[in-house]
């Protein structure tokens, strides 16, 4: 009886450990996953300028026909003196690869350089 | 003996490849690999208590061998394996401490299971990504191993880990 | 420690190092050359290169893919006309006139999407022109509006390959009504990324991309074997990817309207217009279908998106080797289970 009890506080203590290293882990690895991740921003085939993915803010790009915003890992096209804004609709990007494309002000801009699982997306 | 013991063998080997079938029937609940009851631990488990540490790391890796090329892909055999010799070597070694009980040697087994998983994972696609998963895996392992755990220790209870229940067939 | 448990770990490890040596052999960094086009179809075209091949080979590659979706994008396009060549815009022009020779190319072009039609039981049909332009109108005007159903029916009555003469040997296309017109947008991006894929197989090359818009054709494996891993998103919430894929030499066509769309009184109505609706098609929140064609990819993603679950999947299932997935509206999540395999 005395040895099953015992056991069972070992236990207890164990998996409780466990699940603290867990939670701990899960606020470690959070909102890290684009570190190195960059912005980059394209005139046609060409680098115009890069942003690292981890600095918020708005910036002017495009001598201010366009506009990025980079939040929390993730960057979005908030301004485009385009007609169609379709740049601004598709908001949020954030893993490698991914682009906002104005195609009528010709601007790519890119997310490039992190760690990351996907060549495509659709 | 000898017989009697090829034959339970031979049943937790089935058993084992049951729970896999029957986990592979249950649509995936969440996106992330690797997530899942681990239900064939517990054939692995009862091995390990009533056996030993050889004939469980059979099962458990023929386990993973058989399904992988039933139900999954090449690559995903080299996924399951990892992460069950990991978890068997992982469970015995905290077995023969004699300190803790069946639940908890389950749990660092689902977790480490997992983890094994996840690391072959992402060396095999070259993904630092998948690192982040680790946190819900260490999660979900302990749900899981805490369920397998505690139904094999309640199993083991009463079915007795000697040779005499199967002896008997009168209990 | 007993004989047999430390065999059991020597043996483990050394299966766990096979797999290490086995695995470390793919980890290669390849050299990832890619070029986008901004003037092709009305989209974003990007050819890239996993085939760890020199600049130099990659940009003559490249150059030639650019060269021929330039071709297709005149000849396909509808709404210009290019000095010295006949194209679908000088067809429809001459609608209720004269025949108007054309290259044979683009006659191959006409009888496959005549084949397409058939095989989609006409949801993917060029010869809906005369409806899509309505469309197109009230997409475009300064206030988008939805046409109106009188408007849209009087134009149905000028669909169908009926009123389209194709004279093969003299390679000739003329539109019998003066009020039909064809347009090729449901097919127009798959066929010429087929095209581009085919010149490039020709030449033996391998381990390359081609991007047309999202109308993704992918030939071989990267340079170290391994596939391309492509994301599906989350029509409810696109920044999220709803599947990935693992997909090597085959296209991968998603039709939805959470990318292009446009809104009318606070509703956004899809791209795609149903021809038995004359509607914007509202089943799905996307389709993706993947199968090795890059034209049969378009079309059937087109169909797909305006038919029932149960249609599209008996559809798909007839042919060899197509293979779809539907989100709909509430987020679930459909496919044909041959896809199993490749979803991460």
């Amino acid at each position: 009886m005395n040895r099953k009890h015992t056991t069972l506080v070992r236990d207890t203590l164990l998996i409780i450990t466990l699940l603290l290293i867990g939670i701990i882990l899960l606020f470690v690895l959070r909102g890290r996953s684009n570190e190195g991740s960059y912005v980059i921003i394209m005139y046609q085939n060409e680098e115009k300028a890069r942003f690292s993915l981890a600095s918020d803010g708005i910036y002017n790009i495009n001598n201010g026909k366009n506009r990025i915003e980079i939040l929390g890992g993730k960057v979005r096209m908030t301004y485009a003196d385009c007609p169609d804004e379709l740049c601004i609709r598709q908001g949020w990007i954030e893993y490698d690869g991914q682009s906002i494309i104005c195609l009528p002000n010709k601007i790519t801009v890119m997310v490039s350089g992190g760690d990351s699982l996907v060549d495509f997306v659709l | 003996m000898k017989t009697r013991k090829v034959a339970r063998i031979g049943m937790l080997m089935a058993l084992a490849m049951i729970l896999s079938y029957v986990e592979s029937l249950f649509p995936a609940f969440v996106t992330i690999p690797g997530v899942r009851i681990g239900l064939a631990n517990l054939a692995v488990i009862f091995a390990l208590y009533t056996l030993g540490f050889g004939e469980a790391f059979a099962i458990s890796l023929l386990r993973v061998v058989l399904s992988s090329l039933l139900f999954g892909t090449v690559l995903s055999l080299a996924y399951s394996a990892a992460g069950a010799v990991l978890s068997i070597i992982v469970m015995s070694l905290l077995k023969r401490t004699r300190l803790f009980g069946v639940a908890a040697v389950s749990v660092c087994g689902a977790v480490s299971h997992n983890l094994g998983q996840i690391g072959v994972a992402c060396l095999i696609l070259n993904a630092k990504g998948l690192l982040y998963y680790i946190p819900v895996l260490v999660i979900s392992g302990i749900a899981s191993g805490l369920i397998i755990g505690l139904t094999a220790s309640v199993l083991l209870n009463r079915i007795g880990s000697g040779q005499e229940g199967i002896e008997d067939g009168r209990q | 420690m007993s004989l047999r448990f430390r065999r059991a770990v020597i043996l483990a490890v050394l299966l766990f190092l096979t797999f290490l040596i086995a695995s470390c052999s793919k980890t290669k960094e390849i050299a990832v050359h890619s070029e986008v086009f901004y003037s092709y179809f009305d989209t974003v075209s990007e050819i890239s290169s996993y085939a760890g091949d020199s600049d130099a080979v990659f940009h003559e590659n490249a150059a030639a893919v650019s060269e021929l979706l330039d071709h297709w994008h005149r000849m396909l396009d509808i709404y210009h006309e290019y000095e010295g060549i006949n194209n679908l815009c000088t067809v429809n022009k001459c609608a209720g006139g004269e025949a108007v020779k054309v290259d044979r190319d683009l006659i191959d072009f006409i009888l496959y999407a005549k084949d397409m039609c058939v095989l989609t039981y006409g949801e993917m049909d060029i010869s809906l022109g005369a409806v899509l332009r309505l469309w197109h109108d009230a997409r475009g005007a300064d206030v988008p509006y939805l046409p109106s159903m009188e408007e849209l029916e009087e134009a149905s009555r000028h669909v169908g390959f009926d009123n389209l003469e194709i004279d093969v040997s003299a390679c000739t296309l003329r539109l019998t009504d003066s009020s039909a017109s064809l347009d090729p947008g449901a097919l127009g991006k798959g066929y010429a990324a087929e095209k581009a894929a085919q010149m490039l197989i020709s030449q033996n090359v391998t381990g390359y991309v081609i991007n047309l818009g999202g109308n993704i054709r992918c030939i071989g494996t990267k340079a170290d074997g391994s596939p391309w891993i492509t994301g599906i998103r989350d029509p409810g919430n696109p920044e999220k990817l709803a599947v990935t894929l693992k997909i090597s030499d085959c296209s991968c066509v998603t039709s939805g309207g959470y990318e292009r769309y446009f809104t009318v009184d606070g509703t956004r109505y899809p791209h795609i217009i149903d021809k038995d609706t004359l509607m914007p098609a509202t089943g799905f929140a996307s389709v993706s279908v993947i199968c090795k064609d890059s034209a049969l990819a378009d079309a059937l993603a087109t169909a797909l998106f305006c038919m029932s679950y149960e249609d599209g999947l008996a559809l798909v299932s007839s042919l060899d080797n197509v293979q779809a997935l539907w989100i709909s509206d509430d987020g679930s999540l459909r496919y044909t289970k041959e896809l199993a395999p490749v979803i991460l």
